[in-house]
């Protein structure tokens, strides 16, 4: 299980479910940025590495295809504008073209003397920051359901779909529980939907990253992340390792409680991390 | 193959396929340390210069501008015949095999198939890495006395066949050898590497081998 190649005749899919709720307007506490513009960044920055992951000479591989769900004050919308909001998931190629706009920000990089020297670099925006209403959390699950059922009807030898939730707060419609485990039970033939869940946070509290087991948790709503979230697979697992020191065992579950914005940025590496590309 | 030149040499490169332009790296990398041979790794430097060249002249997307500076990268496995010597190094996990009959006596850089697990090192065509190019090729770098080993044949392979070959059961690896041994044609090698993709025995992945029988 969680070892299908992944190539253009067998793609995989990244679903991004991003609560949308007025508290993400809250102040990071460690950022002079809302707790949604940090998230919009991240995850402008997550989709320009999954498509430069795919560009070759020839153009943008589709080795993966991509979705963003919006939820808050207008319930649950395609976060995708333009020519990809017409279909809920759509090839990273096309991905590629459907940028809002391209802005120019600064990046550090080394000058080669013992410095760091500012460089402008080239920052692709799909997605822009919005925090308005409740946090139809389990809608949103639902939605995400539909949309992965039909994908992996089609693509039954695929690696399976991944999702990473993004929330700052508990459910407004009801319990998610029911339906995340729903969501988690749709498969293509190498294993079930991975459900990673970060909680992220502006009050500057001890994060608890990657648990392995609910009784140290903290409180109800952490317990109910935990239990909404999948364990990694064993690729993931080598990665956390090599590329950011984390060490997962095989029981550690894909969620961050209390998140700041370096465990968001972490986690968005990790999480969009495939398996082998061909 | 048969090798006249002094000091002849045989080299395999592997473009590491989630990169920018791996094959046109590798290709570049191919053909400048496929010149006269140098003693020093200014062959490196050259082929970084005609990919760089190479990569200047296109009309680039902001992602593929991203995915140039992200690099393009390549494996290389390579021997020099120094008299009753040796000369080798590799970077990454293309692998070298000397074989005695049916057995190998000896493999480099990786032993056990577990070892193409882990991701592998690899020349970079970005000119930032040129020293880090030069001190992998180093590190990788040593020398044997081949003919103590009553060396029959040398082979060069990628990954995909290396790591078949290094099966951790013995009687397998004996008899995947004795397979690949068989092969006289490109088209024997062909089928045996659809007949072992068939059967995931081998991974789906470039599959080259440089096989030199020594007289």
């Amino acid at each position: 299980m969680y070892d299908a190649e992944i190539s253009r005749s067998q793609p995989t899919t990244y679903l991004f479910l991003v609560d949308q709720s007025g508290s993400m307007s809250d102040q990071m506490a460690s950022a002079s940025r809302s707790k949604a513009e940090f998230v919009a960044d991240v995850l402008n920055k997550t989709l320009r590495d999954l498509i430069v992951r795919c560009t070759r000479d020839e153009g943008v591989r589709d080795y993966f295809s991509v979705g963003v769900l919006g939820y808050g004050a207008a319930g649950v919308k395609n976060a995708l504008t333009g020519s990809l909001s017409s279909s809920w998931i759509n090839p990273i190629s096309a991905v590629s073209n459907g940028t809002l706009r391209i802005e120019e920000r600064e990046k550090k990089i080394d000058d080669g003397a013992g410095g760091l020297a500012a460089q402008s670099v080239k920052f692709p925006v799909w997605f822009d920051a919005t925090a308005d209403g409740g946090t139809p959390m389990c809608e949103a699950l639902a939605k995400a359901s539909e949309v992965l059922a039909d994908w992996s009807n089609l693509n039954p030898n695929s690696f399976p779909p991944t999702v990473l939730h993004i929330t700052d707060g508990e459910s407004t419609d009801g319990d998610p529980s029911q339906v995340a485990s729903m969501l988690q039970q749709i498969s293509t033939n190498n294993g079930g939907v991975l459900l990673y869940n970060i909680h992220v946070s502006n009050l500057s509290m001890e994060p608890i990253k990657y648990p392995s087991s609910e009784s140290a948790l903290p409180n109800d709503h952490a317990k109910l992340l935990f239990r909404m979230s999948s364990n990694f697979p064993e690729h993931i697992r080598k990665y956390a390792q090599d590329a950011h020191g984390i060490s997962l065992s095989p029981e550690s579950k894909a969620m961050v409680f209390n998140a700041e914005a370096e465990e968001l940025v972490k986690f968005m590496d990790i999480g969009s991390r495939p398996a082998a590309m061909r | 193959m048969r090798l006249r030149e002094t000091n002849p040499r045989a080299a395999v490169f592997d473009g590491a396929s989630e990169s920018f332009a791996a094959r046109k790296w590798s290709r570049q990398l191919a053909e400048a340390w496929g010149r006269p041979p140098t003693r020093d790794w200014s062959w490196v430097e050259k082929a970084q210069e005609r990919y760089t060249k190479n990569i200047s002249n296109m009309e680039l997307s902001w992602a593929q501008e991203a995915a140039v500076q992200r690099g393009s990268y390549s494996t290389i496995a390579y021997i020099i015949f120094d008299d009753n010597w040796l000369e080798f190094s590799a970077v990454g996990d293309s692998n070298i095999f000397l074989i005695s009959g049916t057995s190998v006596r000896f493999s480099y850089p990786y032993v056990f198939e577990s070892q193409f697990t882990s991701a592998p090192t690899a020349l970079s065509s970005n000119p930032i890495d040129k020293r880090q190019n030069i001190e992998n090729l180093l590190t990788g770098m040593s020398r044997i006395q081949f003919k103590a080993l009553e060396t029959s044949h040398i082979l060069l392979a990628t990954d995909a066949i290396s790591a078949w070959l290094l099966h951790q059961d013995e009687e397998l690896r004996i008899e995947r050898l004795r397979e690949l041994m068989s092969c006289s044609t490109a088209n024997d090698f062909k089928d045996l590497v659809i007949k072992e993709r068939a059967t995931h025995a081998m991974k789906i992945d470039d599959s080259t081998v440089v096989l030199l029988e020594l007289s």
